[in-house]
């Protein structure tokens, strides 16, 4: 069987050659950077209020499912091929979960050897402490949390609700033993890493992994015989979004009040609504997770107010991401003909679409904040009134905080708007049809914080201040400069309103002189923020250039 | 107001190293159906993109209506129905949805017109897209392309890929109904007998140099298929002024010539040819012929 396996190991290989390598530099520069962003904003990484644990943890789950979509991906391309290959049921199964397994577990052997062998070591132990180490039991959960999913997956393919419950049951347990691993004493209790593996942890993920490719190899035969085709996921999950879009979503069916009012219909139920429900949820649930397990052992409360923009954050530059995607993936088009070919000028297309763009971000900002303050709500409720009475004195005592309790609505505030920036920034960069430019930014951005932050080691700590400082700077000041001739030109070519033009820089000057006037920091950071926040104005004027050379391709 | 519908004037374009298009010209009257031939990779695609405003010509002018695509496309593309290769509707969608989304983009759009089209198509509006075989999507497209009366439908390749009932839906029902409502057609197609039933007007396009356009009459009228015998076999294919094409072995050959048939005659006579037979050759014939000139 060398054969078989030779080709279906090139094919995997090659499907995954550019991902593959995205993840890994993803996970080895993203702590770096991390460590740079905070280091820039003067902020030491123990002040946060974010466990070296709650870091590690948020580590491993993120490389998990970074690594689990790209196998799904690459086993829905392939899959149906290796359907009319001479090979059995029990072989296709088998070789997609030693696969699944191989990849999984050799990535963060492969990142960890990385850490060890270059100088991010120090960003490592800055960030995860000393004594949470990448090797060690999360290699058979991952193991066994890639079979299980590839099981469920194939399990599911043959859909019925009772299916679903049973897995959602077992997941739940499986989470729950492993969650006790970290919880040795009770779950209200303080978490702790998890290091020795005992026999009866090996026989469980043994276990684990011997049912799930009993349940992979059952679905693959069903598949490759055509039995599920009557009963697909994909089916029953229509029947369910179907009458969700019939009890919430506008009916398609209606007279849409205007083409822009269509365009936005279009991409909210292509892909806004699931952007924002999805990452609303998920980054909300991760938010009320760190929320929840760091409230009481932190030492100042500005962690909460860091989490709080960090999540949007994060929920903003994903959901521009995938809303500035105007053709399907591995298409030879920027954008679909279908959209390309509206009677429609820049200007208007791109009003529609940005409209979608702004509803998919306040949804997904405010079911994060929703779940933030349900999980702030539970904290302190564990913690008891009068720790939470500690913290709010300490708030508003604190010198840093001159705010006082103000600090949390504006913190709030902030989040919005710096969600709706990084929304409008990449959606805008990619809609240029050019979607290595979102990347090239992201590097530039991540560039410059990690060589400052790297020179710190080498150069007097004067020069560093001046060097960050002028980065700074020039920063603000390119991006003011930029959106400016933005705006000059779309003015120019008839792509924004006189009228729309003021609106929207008296907006960044009222922005500007809150900032100025109420944050308590350093002119120079004041200056920074205020260049900053012209992103959250200068992609509307942006929006139409932007549609206008993807869609004229000269 | 332009006669043109469609003006397009010493357009070029190239991708890397590749000649796309190269000074192109090509003019539609309004009222005539243009069929746009040629090899894959011909540039058909890239020509209809321009017309379109989909790419925004480096050299030359085009111009639809006497607007330009680009510079006006919400007024340009207003007045075209289009129907893409690929058809990249939104899978999702269901067929209603599809009909009152882009009813939202065309004030004229006519709903008893939709429906009737719906009907003859034999689509359910509560079918959705992506659950369409490859000839149902091709004609949700040609609602979606046609219910609005556009004075211009861009056809890109509509009939590739389909199965004679739908080509004939299309081709029958949609471009000569169109073109009888005194609207224009463009389409790009590789089936040439379907090109010479429909076509007023020919254009032809080969590595992205538009070797013809001359009406669809004048193209069928200018070339001549004559099968002819000889005393004595030839070793070589005839080359004599005015034959694209000669085909044959041994004694009995058929040419395929263009222009002054009487010319071709005579040269065939003095080499002791017989002419067997005359006959006016098919648009395929004349492709290939003038592919391999």
């Amino acid at each position: 069987m060398t054969g078989p396996i030779k080709a279906l190991s090139w094919e995997f290989v090659r499907r995954l050659s550019l991902t593959v390598p995205l993840i890994i530099s993803i996970l080895v520069l993203g702590p770096l950077s991390v460590e740079g962003l905070f280091w820039m904003a003067a902020l030491p990484m123990g002040e946060v209020g974010i466990t070296a644990l709650s870091w590690h943890c948020l580590y491993l789950a993120l490389g998990f499912i970074l690594m689990a979509t790209s196998l799904v991906e690459a086993y829905k391309g392939s899959y149906q091929r290796m359907f009319a290959f001479p090979v059995s049921n029990s072989f296709i199964a088998s070789w997609m979960m030693v696969s699944a397994i191989l990849a999984v577990v050799g990535q963060e052997l492969l990142i960890h050897c990385l850490y060890r062998f270059t100088l991010s070591d120090w960003s490592m132990r800055a960030i995860f402490g000393d004594d949470h180490s990448l090797i060690g039991p999360c290699q058979p959960v991952f193991a066994m949390a890639i079979s299980t999913l590839m099981a469920m997956y194939w399990c599911l393919r043959k859909f019925s609700f009772r299916k679903l419950f049973v897995c959602g049951v077992l997941v739940n347990c499986l989470g729950f033993w492993i969650g006790s691993h970290y919880y040795r004493s009770g779950f209200l209790a303080e978490a702790r890493s998890w290091s020795t593996f005992t026999l009866l942890d090996a026989t469980v993920c043994t276990a684990v992994i011997v049912t799930s490719w009993f349940v992979t190899w059952r679905g693959v035969a069903r598949e490759r015989c055509g039995d599920n085709v009557e009963h697909s996921f994909e089916k029953r999950v229509e029947v369910v979004t179907n009458w969700i879009n019939t009890i919430i979503f506008p009916d398609g069916l209606r007279t849409h009040k205007s083409p822009e009012a269509a365009i936005a219909w279009n991409q909210w139920r292509h892909c806004g609504r699931g952007s924002a429900l999805a990452s609303g949820f998920g980054f909300g649930t991760l938010l009320a997770i760190m929320l929840f397990s760091s409230f009481g052992s932190r030492r100042d409360p500005e962690g909460v107010v860091v989490i709080l923009l960090l999540i949007p954050s994060i929920v903003g530059f994903l959901t521009g991401s995938i809303l500035g995607i105007l053709a399907p993936p591995g298409s030879r088009e920027r954008i679909t003909m279908f959209l390309a070919t509206s009677p429609l000028s820049d200007k208007r297309l791109a009003r529609g679409l940005l409209w979608n763009a702004w509803w998919a971000t306040l949804i997904a900002w405010g079911l994060v904040i929703i779940f933030g303050l349900l999980a702030l709500d539970a904290a302190i409720v564990r913690v008891g009134g009068s720790s939470l009475q500690v913290q709010i004195d300490q708030l508003t005592r604190t010198s840093h905080h001159s705010l006082g309790v103000m600090i949390l609505p504006l913190a709030l505030l902030a989040s919005g708007v710096l969600a709706w920036m990084l929304t409008a920034t990449f959606v805008v960069l990619h809609w240029t049809g050019n979607h290595l430019l979102p990347l090239f930014a992201i590097v530039g951005v991540l560039a410059v914080v990690m060589g400052l932050s790297l020179l710190s080691f080498f150069i007097d700590k004067e020069t560093i201040i001046l060097l960050r400082e002028g980065a700074m700077i020039a920063g603000a000041a390119v991006i003011v400069a930029g959106s400016l001739l933005g705006f000059w030109t779309a003015f120019q070519r008839k792509m924004i309103e006189p009228g729309s033009a003021a609106l929207l820089l008296s907006f960044w000057v009222a922005e500007s002189l809150l900032c100025w006037f109420i944050l308590p920091a350093q002119p120079i950071h004041r200056l920074f923020l205020i260049g900053i926040l012209m992103l959250s104005v200068s992609p509307i004027a942006m929006a139409p250039l932007a549609i206008s050379r993807n869609r004229h391709v000269v | 107001m332009s006669e043109s519908a469609v003006e397009i004037k010493g357009v070029s374009r190239s991708f890397g190293k590749t000649i796309a298009l190269d000074e192109v010209d090509l003019s539609v009257s309004k009222g005539s159906v243009v069929g746009l031939v040629g090899e894959n990779g011909a540039g058909k695609t890239t020509l209809l993109k321009h017309v379109l405003g989909l790419f925004k010509a480096r050299t030359g002018t085009v111009r639809v209506f006497g607007k330009d695509p680009v510079a006006d496309p919400e007024s340009v593309l207003g007045e075209i129905g289009y129907l893409s290769e690929v058809r990249d509707l939104p899978d999702w969608m269901k067929i209603g949805e599809l009909m009152s989304y882009t009813k939202a983009f065309f004030p004229s759009w006519d709903d008893a017109f939709a429906e009737e089209l719906r009907e003859m198509f034999e689509l359910s509006p509560d079918q959705k897209v992506k659950t369409l075989s490859r000839g149902q999507r091709a004609r949700a497209g040609l609602i979606a392309a046609i219910a609005h009366r556009p004075q211009l439908l861009v056809l890109d390749e509509p009939s590739s890929g389909l199965d004679p009932v739908v080509r004939r839906d299309i081709l029958a029902a949609v471009i000569r109904t169109v073109a009888d409502e005194g609207r224009t057609v463009l389409f790009s197609s590789h089936l040439l007998d379907e090109v010479q039933r429909v076509s007023d007007h020919v254009a032809m396009l080969h590595l992205g140099k538009m070797l013809l356009s001359s009406p669809m009459d004048d193209v069928l009228t200018s070339h001549h298929r004559l099968t002819v015998r000889f005393e004595q076999p030839l070793d070589s294919p005839l080359k004599i002024d005015g034959v694209l094409r000669c085909e044959g072995e041994g004694r009995e050959w058929t040419v395929l010539c263009n222009g002054d048939r009487a010319s071709v005659e005579h040269c065939i006579a003095q080499l002791s040819g017989e002419l067997v037979d005359r006959a006016a050759p098919t648009l395929d014939e004349i492709f290939v012929a003038r592919m391999n000139d």
